[in-house]
């Protein structure tokens, strides 16, 4: 009796901590956000201000210093735009969008804004960044998909989901290279 | 001894998970110490855009928007309101800096807080080379009236507020019709009629449902973030055909009554005393009397 009662109290405590995690729904995997990127680049956040723009709208330019690159030819330094940041007293936010700290590692999905040189927005909100974070027995690459909203498809998600969770680094670089070259399928 | 040991794990577990349920928003996304958002007013008013949906029947969407909004001003332990102002025929979306010129910004200015659908994708109606595109401006969503926010995004709402004390200014929010054609109908009690499946009425069906959407973004409006809890209308993920978060579950009732509690100030974070540091918002009434009730079912037991 004893025995069944703390395997029922055990089950119980962790089902309740599973459910303190849950994550949220994806619909853009690595391999997806790596069809969609015009780069995928690996680098660190050397400062970052926010403006406003004509139309009421705070914009906030990221310069990142690129220390390698998986797709696409990227300079040295790049500008990553996201919506949101803020000016003086005044913040603006939009739910689910990406946002940075000065001097994070970061590894981004990005496409090009279109008819502005140099100037990239992260695929997806914020599923197309992952924070590098380095110890010293591994070097983790993390999804934080808070604020993100519901963004499954009719049909359901396009492939398989990350789910936000950490993976490490060279696992997330080993895929997105695989999606790209992938290995010559062997002839009869 | 080790019994009660597993009662206190249990009842503590219980109660972590009731008082983190609920999420509030914070000025600065990157920093959970940072000031939650909340309006100032009770009352909060919304505008329609006048032109609705572009795909269906336009009254039955305003008829679910407005209820959408009308969920959370039900809620008993809060007077929170969301208030109807009538349509709006202006498509501009964005915080009017004039604003913030007036000495009494905030409680002295009616807030606009539109509602809307873009029916057009950004990237197939803008021109290469239009200036909307700079920075400075901006605004393409605006001037070619689009969605820009990339394929797979439903809705969203951006918040305008007081970065330092994270009261509320203004929140829009905007609905992807370029991509997603919203549902209205109300699902048939077996799950019927879901949009796509082999004859089911393209006109009485359940895809992207509308209410299902705004009644979690009008979550956001009033200053929740995302929920852990996956019964709950602020809970991220939802799938299509899903009519779930139309109705608040517990734990939304719990978030804004933490919020607005009635003929009381809303409750602040982030900047207060350590104790109520991280947003110490959740342990409303009910999550907090929980492990309470679930150690005095169990020393019930003991004492047999």
């Amino acid at each position: 009796m004893r025995t069944s009662f703390g395997f029922v109290a055990a089950a119980l405590v962790l089902a309740v901590a599973a459910n303190a995690h849950a994550s949220v729904a994806m619909s853009l995997s690595v391999e997806d956000m790596t069809d969609r990127a015009d780069l995928i680049v690996r680098g660190k956040v050397t400062s970052q201000e926010s403006q406003w723009t004509r139309a009421g709208r705070i914009v906030t330019t990221v310069h990142l210093a690129v220390d390698s690159g998986l797709k696409g030819q990227a300079p040295q330094t790049i500008d990553v735009e996201h919506r949101g940041g803020h000016v003086g007293k005044i913040g603006q936010q939009v739910e689910g969008e990406v946002a940075f700290t000065d001097g994070e590692e970061v590894l981004l999905f990005l496409r090009a804004r279109p008819n502005v040189a140099n100037r990239y927005v992260v695929i997806g909100l914020n599923q197309g960044k992952f924070h590098i974070e380095r110890s010293a027995t591994s070097v983790m690459a993390t999804q934080k998909l808070d604020g993100l909203g519901l963004v499954q498809k009719p049909g359901g998600p396009i492939t398989d989901a990350t789910g936000g969770a950490a993976l490490p680094l060279n696992e997330l670089e080993a895929r997105v290279t695989a999606h790209l070259h992938p290995p010559a399928k062997a002839t009869p | 001894m080790k019994r009660a040991g597993w009662f206190v794990a249990l009842a503590l577990a219980l109660h972590a998970e009731a008082a983190q349920a609920f999420v509030r928003t914070h000025v600065d996304p990157t920093d959970n110490s940072s000031p939650c958002l909340f309006w100032g007013r009770r009352t909060v008013p919304y505008h329609l855009n006048s032109q609705g949906m572009t795909h269906g029947d336009n009254d039955a969407g305003f008829e679910a928007l407005r209820l959408s909004l009308q969920q959370w001003t039900d809620v008993d332990c809060s007077d929170f309101t969301y208030q109807d102002d009538g349509f709006n025929d202006d498509r501009l979306v964005g915080f009017n800096r004039a604003l913030l010129n007036q000495p009494m910004l905030v409680r002295d200015v009616s807030p606009f807080n539109d509602i809307l659908f873009r029916d057009k994708n950004c990237p197939d109606v803008v021109p290469a080379n239009d200036a909307c595109s700079d920075t400075a401006n901006n605004d393409c969503m605006n001037v070619y009236d689009c969605w820009d926010y990339g394929s797979g995004v439903i809705a969203l709402t951006t918040t305008t507020y007081n970065f330092e004390t994270g009261e509320i200014f203004d929140a829009d929010i905007e609905l992807n019709e370029a991509e997603f054609p919203f549902t209205t109908a109300d699902p048939w009690p077996d799950g019927g009629n879901i949009c796509g499946e082999p004859g089911v009425d393209p006109n009485d069906c359940v895809g992207t449902d509308l209410r299902n959407t705004v009644t979690h973004e009008s979550g956001h409006m009033l200053g929740l973030g995302h929920s852990a809890d996956p019964t709950a209308t602020m809970f991220a993920s939802a799938n299509t055909g899903e009519t779930s978060k139309r109705s608040l579950a517990q734990d939304d009732i719990n978030g804004i009554c933490a919020i607005y509690p009635p003929n009381q100030p809303p409750v602040t974070c982030g900047d207060a005393p350590p104790t109520n540091k991280g947003c110490g918002c959740g342990s409303a009434d009910g999550a907090a009397l929980l492990p309470l009730g679930v150690l005095a079912f169990f020393a019930k037991r003991r004492k047999r």
